[in-house]
């Protein structure tokens, strides 16, 4: 009895410093984007700043142009996120509703395409949107995700395999029988039932592409610029601005004004988390549950 | 709708075909037709001018290039492969152990599921950058601890810059098993009880069950668990060896031609460690406690011993109470 307390405390402390450590890098970012420069070299302040520097925000919202720019990330997530997810339901649809020939050859090659790392198509595609005059545009995010191959796109089809297997075949036949058409039963029977499918792969697919900035540097060059994109040259933005404006002189880019844009560029995504992590966590274990 | 015109089954081949249309289009498009180029275009060297690409044919030269006379690809190619043979262990076995823990009667069990799911949701590349450039992913006191110091000291120079980096990114490799958690999670769930129990009336310890039962059964998903990391890792944002190809497209000296002859590389290479890895722990079939035939019939007889100890147990038990009466 003893003993099984004594593991029993074992596994919280573990867990504890484990959940510290997964979270310090963050708090540690919450408590320097406070701090003034006075702080930030005071050796005696580690957590608790003396005084909330606010002013930092507001710099680092004007660093990042930060209304406009989350606007253009927002969109720039959802519309192709919303496109990848229905083409990758259709698609999984397919699969696991239908029995026809090279059925299997076809799934297992979507999942495939899973390790393709996008640097071995990236130039030729790169190339391609160049010569059809959508480089530099949306588009380029937009075209392949239609055709579902957007952004880790086997996970998802694989997502959407899983949860249509769970409609029930005598529903779907005797809606057959009651005369529902195809568009029908897809609509009004699978659906439904694969609502959590729908619901964690959208979110996962607006997430990846909002994180994703090495396809989106390369397509969007400096025409679309996503708030993670901007994080990439905050320092160099604040340096122009500040000796564009002359008030501010001798201000730097410290650790926490750029701690506050970081934290600025995340605050969204953890709105989203906060909200929806229910759908996210029982999404991803439901998938783990119905199939491997 | 045609019904009657077709027999079913090639009804269901039309549909399923039609519904794969656009993904098939896709993959011809922006993956078949893509890789074969860039393949191709390996063998040229392709540089962006003015006037529109110039192309022009130079054999294996890129390859020769990329191994022979490039300074620093064969290194942080070397780098990237020694980073991730560390890596992939050390995020699968801490899944591994988080999900073994969380998959007991834990009290704020959801707490801390979301915690470690939460890195999922906000890594990035340029992220991370802040994150590890300020120090904040490293393992706090490494630096100055003496024993790490005097260990990186003795190793060969290669081999102790791999461990310092990885203990800058300490944290950051921890970051990347957010979904593994989930997914082992889940295939802990699924594995029966009765199982465990047989193995316990064996008289099996805990350590033995985690062993022959948990494992085992956990296995599949740990293959697709360390695939997944495989490849998050490798296409993560920061990885050297992808940035320098996206760096190099657009140097005139080099060109698109030798970037497609690295990202080549680069794809063999991915391919080599998830061989290494399959290899290592594979899917394999496995005498699974309970799937074979003879298991089947110990975890009957297993079940059977139990409840005949229970009414041995509730017989003993009546009698000693008979006694004292």
């Amino acid at each position: 009895m003893k003993k099984a307390v004594a593991g029993k405390l074992f596994l919280y402390i573990f867990l504890c410093v484990t959940g510290f450590v997964f979270l310090y890098p963050l708090l540690k970012m919450l408590s320097m984007s406070l701090m003034a420069p006075d702080d930030l070299v005071n050796p005696l302040v580690n957590w608790v700043p003396y005084g909330f520097e606010t002013a930092n925000f507001s710099k680092a919202v004007q660093v990042l142009g930060y209304g406009e720019t989350l606007w253009t990330t927002i969109y720039v997530s959802v519309l192709p996120a919303l496109l990848q997810t229905l083409v990758c339901a259709l698609t999984g649809y397919g699969i696991a509703r239908y029995r026809f020939k090279g059925k299997n050859i076809l799934f297992g090659l979507i999942l495939a395409t899973f390790i393709i790392p996008s640097q071995i198509t990236m130039i030729p595609q790169f190339l391609m949107y160049k010569n059809l005059g959508i480089l530099y545009s949306l588009k380029a995010y937009l075209l392949p995700a239609v055709f579902g191959q957007g952004i880790r796109s086997a996970i998802f089809i694989l997502i959407f395999v899983l949860f249509f297997q769970q409609v029930p075949v005598s529903l779907t036949e005797a809606a057959e029988i009651d005369g529902a058409n195809q568009i029908v039963i897809f609509t009004k029977i699978a659906v439904p039932v694969a609502k959590p499918g729908f619901l964690i792969s959208f979110l996962l697919s607006v997430v990846w592409y909002w994180n994703e900035t090495y396809l989106g540097s390369l397509y969007f060059g400096a025409n679309i610029k996503t708030l993670p994109m901007k994080l990439e040259n905050f320092v160099e933005t604040f340096n122009k601005m500040v000796s564009a404006s002359e008030a501010g002189a001798g201000a730097t880019a410290n650790e926490a004004v750029q701690m506050a844009g970081t934290f600025l560029i995340i605050l969204p995504l953890l709105i989203l988390f906060f909200c929806a992590q229910k759908q996210f966590i029982e999404g991803i274990e439901k998938t783990g549950i119905t199939g491997e | 709708m045609s019904k009657g015109k077709f027999s079913r089954s090639t009804r269901d081949n039309i549909r399923g075909w039609l519904c794969e249309v656009p993904w098939l289009i896709g993959f011809a498009v922006f993956t078949l037709y893509p890789i074969a180029n860039t393949f191709k275009m390996s063998f040229d060297s392709v540089i962006i001018s003015a006037t529109g690409l110039v192309t022009e044919s130079v054999g294996a030269d890129n390859y020769r290039k990329a191994f022979l006379a490039d300074v620093t690809f064969p290194k942080i190619l070397m780098n990237y492969v020694g980073e991730i043979v560390l890596q992939v262990p050390i995020v699968l076995v801490f899944s591994l152990a988080i999900a073994l823990i969380l998959s007991k009667d834990i009290k704020g069990r959801g707490f801390f599921r979301t915690l470690f799911f939460l890195p999922v949701i906000i890594i990035s590349g340029p992220i991370i950058d802040k994150f590890v450039s300020m120090g904040l992913m490293a393992i706090q006191g490494a630096d100055s601890n003496s024993v790490i110091r005097n260990v990186l000291g003795m190793l060969p120079d290669s081999a102790a810059g791999l461990l310092s980096t990885l203990i800058d990114s300490f944290v950051m490799t921890l970051w990347f098993s957010g979904v593994q958690i989930l997914l082992l999670l889940s295939a802990l769930q699924k594995i029966d009880r009765p199982m465990y129990e047989a193995a316990h009336i064996d008289g099996a310890s805990g350590w033995e069950c985690f062993w022959k039962v948990t494992l085992p059964n956990l296995r599949n998903m740990i293959v697709i668990c360390i695939i997944y990391t495989i490849v998050t890792i490798s296409t993560f944002d920061t990885n050297q060896v992808i940035t320098t190809i996206q760096g190099n497209m657009f140097q005139t000296s080099l060109g698109l031609g030798y970037a497609s002859a690295q990202a080549w590389i680069y794809f063999v290479v991915l391919l080599l460690v998830i061989g290494f890895f399959m290899l290592l722990y594979g899917p394999r079939k496995e005498a699974i406690y309970g799937n074979t035939k003879a298991a089947k019939l110990e975890l009957k007889r297993a079940r059977r011993l139990k409840k005949e100890q229970e009414r041995n147990l509730k017989k003993l038990y009546r009698e000693s109470r008979r006694y004292r009466e």
